[in-house]
């Protein structure tokens, strides 16, 4: 099923045809959508219907699991990244991911954010320093963990973490920012932070959130496409697919009817 | 439906009465444990280091030969972990060791199931098939025996390895790769520094397997060689030849535990170094 959405404003991402499989799981079947530069777009469905498999796709995370296998296109401002001669670490950076259980590393908090820039090249301590809190400040986060930025990061509320994260993938200079289930392991309060900081995000960045929350999706997203079984049942946008979904299945989804 | 009170009671008893066995047996292997360590103690503080240390058998003394043991290690010892850390990391690291990884990957899971000795026996098979090589080894038989025991411990080992290294949670290197970090630099900043107290536990392991459990590859390399012998070949000299004269019955019983102790030794500091490596707070499985 084929999802356009392209704006007058020039496309940013372009997936066409993307299969993703698990060993025999075929966990995405041919999905093709556009989006727009500073758009943001909110996948939801049922948990297995392939909303992280496409998200990974996207910033070539599957090349680390040795059972996925990717088959399709996916550009980026034209540019094909699934070919062989992409430069997968620069691709990270430029696509930068948010996971459901933050991905906080066994450093500190200042060690965490700025672990991108180091790897990248960056060693110069006033830039480092510079960047810790320029992308802090952006996750509203500064002020708090100023004292803790040499304590262990994993020591710190699991909210702080996943702000620590977000200012890690910020701190690289990302265009597009994959969130996956970013809330999952959060309270309602931090979940709420989080849909703040997300929301002001939207202006900069192309922003994709696979989620789970139908709040966050309705807030946060442009467009939604709704998924089941690795395929896009409906699109378009949120208020549209929220309020007159087309698809039965949609509409029991979001009534949360069992089908 | 149900249940009765009953069969509830019964099943609460019968956990009881389990937990209590298994209680109990761990106890009495705990009393059993501390009790032969302390006689070993007593009979070596009876026999006395002075005595151990000059008892002479077939010609040789027990602290050079625990010299040459160690000499061995020293030789063995490097060129097993060299091989065995590359193979770990391939094989635990799908991003570095590509499709060679996933070979040895199935090639650990097979190896630690062949006996070390049967792998040491077809080194030295190897060794000994051609004459230029066998008088080699004949001339350098510390040399030949430091690659049949390394060539002996390397299946083990490396599997050993790749454990260490799979312990360190795979969410790291994946917030790593995702952070831009090349597989390298994942490896070297995130997962080497949580490895290293494995890695050298992991080494003092095997060094005490070398110095033990390895002693058929050296009584055969050392059988035709008269140069000093490595402690495992004097302790069989002196089960074969029996103790030296005027030994006596407690030098000859504490003289065998040496073997025992130094390799407890190396168990013990390996145990710490494991102990050492907690998981940080708040990490993942």
């Amino acid at each position: 099923m084929t999802a356009e959405h392209q704006s007058s404003v020039e496309t940013k991402l372009e997936v066409r045809d993307l299969h993703v499989w698990y060993g025999r799981r075929h966990a995405v079947r041919g999905v093709n959508f556009a989006v727009a530069d500073r758009k943001t777009v909110a996948f939801i469905g049922a948990t297995g219907s392939g909303r992280s498999a496409i998200l990974r796709a996207l910033n070539r995370l599957h090349d680390l699991d040795a059972s996925a296998r990717i088959e399709g296109s996916v550009k980026i401002d034209g540019a094909e990244v699934l070919g062989a001669g992409t430069d997968v670490s620069a691709l990270r950076r430029r696509v930068g991911m948010v996971f459901g259980q933050p991905a906080t590393l066994p450093l500190s908090a200042f060690e965490n954010v700025v672990f991108g820039l180091r790897a990248k090249g960056v060693s110069d301590r006033a830039a480092l320093e510079e960047a810790c809190e320029r992308t802090l400040r952006r996750v509203m986060l500064w002020e708090s963990v100023t004292k803790s930025l040499n304590l262990p990061a994993l020591s710190l509320p699991v909210d702080w973490q996943q702000r620590i994260c977000i200012a890690r993938v910020l701190a690289v200079g990302p265009e597009i920012l994959l969130f996956d289930d970013p809330a999952a392991r959060l309270d309602p309060v931090a979940s709420q932070v989080l849909d703040d900081i997300i929301f002001r995000l939207r202006r900069d960045f192309t922003i994709l959130v696979a989620t789970n929350d139908l709040h966050q999706a309705a807030r946060l997203s442009d467009l939604t496409y709704y998924m089941v079984d690795g395929e896009i049942a409906e699109s378009g946008e949120t208020l549209a697919v929220f309020n007159r979904p087309t698809d039965s299945r949609t509409e029991d989804f979001l009534a949360g009817r069992a089908w | 439906m149900g249940v009765s009170s009953a069969a509830l009671a019964r099943e609460s008893s019968a956990r009881v009465q389990s937990s209590l066995a298994g209680g109990l047996t761990a106890w009495l292997c705990g009393v059993f444990a501390i009790a032969l360590a302390a006689a070993m103690i007593a009979l070596l503080a009876r026999a006395g280091w002075a005595d151990i240390a000059t008892e002479t058998v077939n010609g040789s003394q027990i602290i050079p030969s625990l010299e040459w043991s160690l000499a061995l290690i020293s030789l063995a010892l490097p060129l097993a972990a060299l091989v065995a850390i590359g193979a770990a990391v391939a094989a635990a690291e799908p991003a570095l060791g590509g499709r060679a990884g996933r070979l040895l990957n199935v090639a650990l899971r097979a190896g630690p199931a062949v006996p070390g000795i049967v792998i040491g026996i077809a080194a030295l098979a190897i060794v000994t098939a051609d004459a230029q090589i066998a008088n080699a080894a004949r001339l350098h038989p510390v040399l030949s025996a430091a690659l049949a025991l390394a060539a002996l411990n390397l299946p083990i080992m490396s599997a050993r390895l790749r454990t260490v290294f799979r312990g360190v949670p795979l969410v790291w290197r994946v917030a790593a790769a995702a952070s831009g970090a090349t597989p390298g630099v994942a490896f070297a900043r995130i997962v080497m520094p949580r490895a290293w107290p494995g890695i050298v536990a992991v080494l003092l392991n095997t060094a005490g397997q070398m110095l033990g459990e390895t002693a058929v590859i050296a009584i055969v390399l050392f059988a035709t060689n008269r140069a000093q012998p490595p402690l495992p070949v004097y302790l069989w000299e002196m089960v074969t030849h029996g103790a030296g004269p005027g030994s006596t019955g407690p030098v000859a019983a504490a003289e065998a535990l040496v073997l025992v102790v130094a390799i407890a030794a190396l168990r013990l500091t390996s145990r710490a170094l494991l102990g050492s490596r907690r998981r940080p707070q708040g990490a993942p499985a």
